[in-house]
């Protein structure tokens, strides 16, 4: 206690010591929990910076991570080429666009893996055509194919002319298309048989093949069939239009009648059956995707269909750069805004210290 | 004895609060003879005393060590405190209700004995001259006691009022006065302690 005469003083300085006291473990109650929060609040604070330049580099960039995880493989993946194109890659034939596989394999058509005995470029869909060993060539073999190329930039509108005009020189046509972001797009294009392998070399030049697949699905046993069936039903008509003029009552009459239907019926549906399978077999058809570069393709459900590790991984990759790259970019437009933040905030605090000094002063 | 300098004792009193009750011993005595020779009432000059340190002790974390030592910033305080009391004849108990602390009466014994402290004889004739600015009742009461010379005993009973109530009037008035004066520019005091 202070050495005074004044009473006052005294319980003044009581009044003082008690406040100290308090205010003393205030200090100490709050201590750790004022750094807990302000661990906290600064978590809070980088966190919320992350996000907003999470935000602001997303937007940033479109809205979108670009398309690069999604615009290789397109819609055909990495198929190899089954196209004799004189190239190597003729070898190749993995599939993973999730058609079943056709049958026979490909290679087999394309005479490589033995056992088959037709050519590359050959017609199938004739009847009167002859093989080498002189026999009618009665092969009936339906062929489809994909290709996704990348073009350059800038050039999609040309290359779509060009893939127009790849149909019409081999005397087919596109039979649909569709366009996104005028710089992808996906085409199917139905071309002659005998043009297919034309057509398909002349598509690979529009750009970097990312992916090619030919199916060749042999249907020459189903139209056989179907021709046999067609004879025996055309003798059965022969028949029944005897009948039908031996036929003397009314009862006789409907019954051959209503057979005649029936066998008529069968025909048309075997002449309709084999007029699609020469149908398809006369003309293939190619689909067509062609993208620029960073062009954006919907193609994800592939990997949904078709689950792969690898590309699990890699796009997992992918995604995790994407996200860096639009916190990195977030940062580029953040730093300056909080470097002008700081030096305002340098500023005040300069100003009230002055003031704060001046008013002790004064 | 605490040997630190008072500077060091308000630094140190941000995280140990008890340290601030050692600036206070140190000059607790002067600054209520500096409030009590500028506003002439005891009352007064306790009370501003206290509000005084409560605000110091309340504030301590704004003291910036300029080299200049320590109490001069707490006299900063005071001078801010004494001309909000010039300015408006009253004294807030703002920082005293901050900090919990209670407003104390002056004890009778102190209330004489910071009377000493003021010397009014170079002040008396411009006393008389206030005076007349006074109400009839605070001027009489100053004038028993102030002019003749009267004890608070003697002063209420030729007042017939309670010592209490005789020592009120005399502290008004003088309150009164110290300003009256402030206003007129004569200084009650010219050195600070």
């Amino acid at each position: 206690m202070m050495d005074t005469e004044f009473a006052f003083l005294t319980e003044l300085e009581r009044d003082l010591a008690e406040a100290a006291r308090v205010e003393k473990r205030r200090l100490t109650a709050t201590a750790k929990p004022r750094r807990a929060s302000h661990r906290r609040a600064w978590l809070g604070a980088a966190a919320s910076f992350l996000t907003i330049a999470f935000v602001i580099g997303f937007l940033a960039q479109g809205g979108g991570f670009g398309s690069s995880s999604q615009s290789a493989g397109g819609s055909f993946s990495t198929v190899g080429s089954a196209v004799g194109d004189g190239g190597g890659d003729t070898q190749s034939n993995r599939r993973v666009n999730g058609t079943p596989a056709a049958a026979p394999p490909v290679q087999a058509w394309l005479g490589q893996s033995g056992g088959a005995s037709y050519a590359v470029g050959q017609t199938n869909n004739q009847d009167s055509t002859t093989s080498t060993s002189g026999q009618p060539d009665l092969s009936k073999i339906i062929r489809d194919g994909a290709i996704a190329v990348t073009i350059a930039d800038g050039s999609f509108s040309d290359q779509v002319k060009r893939v127009v005009a790849i149909a019409g020189a081999n005397d087919g046509s596109v039979l649909s298309s569709t366009t996104a972001g005028g710089d992808s797009g996906t085409f199917t294009l139905r071309i002659p048989a005998d043009n297919f392998d034309k057509a398909l070399l002349q598509l690979r030049e529009l750009g970097t093949v990312d992916a090619s697949e030919v199916h060749g699905q042999d249907v020459t046993a189903e139209y056989i069939d179907a021709k046999a069936h067609l004879k025996i039903y055309l003798s059965r008509r022969t028949v029944l239009y005897d009948l039908m003029a031996q036929a003397t009552t009314i009862g006789s009459t409907l019954t051959v009648q209503n057979q005649l239907e029936q066998v008529q019926l069968k025909i048309d549906q075997i002449t309709g059956q084999l007029r699609y399978l020469d149908n398809q077999v006369a003309e293939s058809t190619i689909k067509v995707d062609i993208h620029e570069p960073d062009a954006a393709v919907a193609g994800a459900t592939d990997d949904i269909r078709n689950p792969s590790l690898g590309r699990a991984f890699e796009r997992a990759v992918q995604g995790f750069m994407n996200i860096l790259a639009a916190v990195l970019i977030g940062f580029g437009y953040l730093i300056p805004l909080l470097v002008i933040a700081g030096v305002i905030y340098l500023v005040v605090m300069a100003v009230r210290r002055r003031s704060r000094r001046t008013a002790d002063d004064g | 004895m605490d040997e630190r300098s008072d500077t060091e004792l308000l630094l140190a009193s941000r995280a140990d609060p008890a340290t601030f009750v050692e600036l206070y011993r140190r000059h607790a005595e002067d600054l209520l003879r500096y409030f009590a020779r500028r506003t002439l009432d005891p009352e007064a000059a306790a009370e501003l005393t206290a509000e005084t340190f409560a605000e110091a002790f309340a504030s301590r974390r704004n003291y910036r060590d300029t080299g200049v030592n320590g109490v001069a910033w707490v006299y900063g305080i005071a001078r801010h405190q004494l001309s909000r009391f010039y300015r408006t004849g009253t004294i807030e108990a703002k920082a005293r209700g901050s900090l919990g602390m209670n407003v104390r009466d002056l004890p009778a014994e102190d209330y004489e004995r910071i009377e000493e402290l003021v010397d009014l004889a170079p002040i008396r004739e411009a006393l008389v001259e206030a005076l007349a600015t006074l109400g009839s009742e605070q001027r009489d009461a100053l004038q028993l006691r102030v002019i003749d010379e009267l004890s608070y005993t003697d002063v209420a009973s030729r007042l017939g009022c309670a010592e209490a109530a005789a020592r009120q009037r005399v502290s008004r008035g003088l309150r009164r006065i110290a300003i009256v004066l402030q206003e007129r520019g004569l200084s009650l005091a010219t050195e600070v302690e």
